[in-house]
């Protein structure tokens, strides 16, 4: 069978995913259907967030150049001492890196290294990635992002 | 509105998902007995940063019907909330995936049999612009 005359190069990349795992992925990305009683979600494999065990998300794992951020606490303040919430703050968010992905993968099959580790503190765009709810460890919640939406590293 | 198939498979860099989304488990909620429904609904409700906490399945609803699903007592009939309006982790389960994500090249018509073939159009083009007879 002919390739496609162009923009494909014919080699196939396999994707991260595996049947069987429990993901997390994007609130608004995917297409609804319905096979027999089932309910299904096409995704693309890019709006898989990463696989979760268990329930905490705490320990997700990220997928491609996504990281897992536990968010710093902002308590703004006024002069007088009210607390105002975190949308009137214009602070530029921060975090401290708790997971990261194996790195974007290319066409060639190979990965891009990932410029963040765990334990680096950072500072992201506002309203960028996925926020999910705060627990224990982490009481401001926690964001995962791709690595392009971390802005500067603060060593 | 869901479309309904027969099968689906997944293609490229595509994955199937079964979903569990918040619609769902409100339905869920609705088949347990009235005890555990208000023990998950309690558990599953909303709470602010001041610690209010909000009624998870009553938002959305267009009046009389959205009552407080746990004081009120009555689980059964109140209006799904949309998944997007909760701050929960949309997770599901992989059921199936696509044979991979096709690599692009970085500029076409890279390989040689695909500019003998641009060249050949163009030729022929050429010459029935000179031999306009043929």
């Amino acid at each position: 069978m002919p390739r496609p005359w162009f923009w494909q190069s014919g080699n196939v990349v396999p994707i991260d995913v595996k049947v069987g795992d429990r993901v997390v992925y994007s609130k608004f990305a995917g297409t609804e259907v319905a096979v027999g009683e089932e309910a299904l979600l096409i995704l693309k494999s890019e709006d898989v967030i990463g696989t979760l065990d268990g329930d905490d998300i705490a320990n997700l794992k990220p997928y491609g150049d996504r990281v897992l951020l536990v968010k710093a606490a902002l308590t703004p303040s006024t002069s007088g001492g009210v607390l105002l919430p975190s949308s009137a703050s214009d602070a530029v968010p921060t975090g401290r890196v708790k997971a990261v992905g194996p790195g974007k993968l290319r066409d060639d099959g190979g990965r891009d290294a990932m410029p963040l580790s765990a334990g680096n503190a950072v500072l992201y765009q506002q309203y960028a990635g996925m926020e999910f709810p705060a627990d224990d460890a982490a009481p401001a919640g926690y964001v995962v992002l791709r690595s392009d939406d971390v802005m500067v590293r603060l060593d | 509105m869901t479309r309904q198939y027969k099968s689906v498979a997944p293609v490229g860099d595509r994955v199937l998902v079964k979903a569990r989304s918040a619609v769902q488990r409100c339905r869920k909620v609705a088949s347990h007995s009235k005890r555990a429904r208000r023990k998950q609904v309690e558990q599953e409700s909303a709470v602010t940063a001041g610690g209010i906490v909000l009624p998870r399945c009553a938002a959305g609803s267009s009046g009389g019907s959205g009552a407080h699903p746990v004081s009120s007592g009555f689980l059964t009939n109140w209006p799904p909330l949309h998944s997007s309006a909760l701050n929960k982790p949309t997770t599901g389960t992989v059921a199936a995936v696509g044979d991979g994500k096709n690599a692009k090249v970085g500029r076409p018509m890279k390989r040689i049999d695909e500019l003998m073939f641009s060249c050949l159009v163009l030729g022929f083009g050429r010459a029935a612009m000179l031999c306009p007879s043929t």
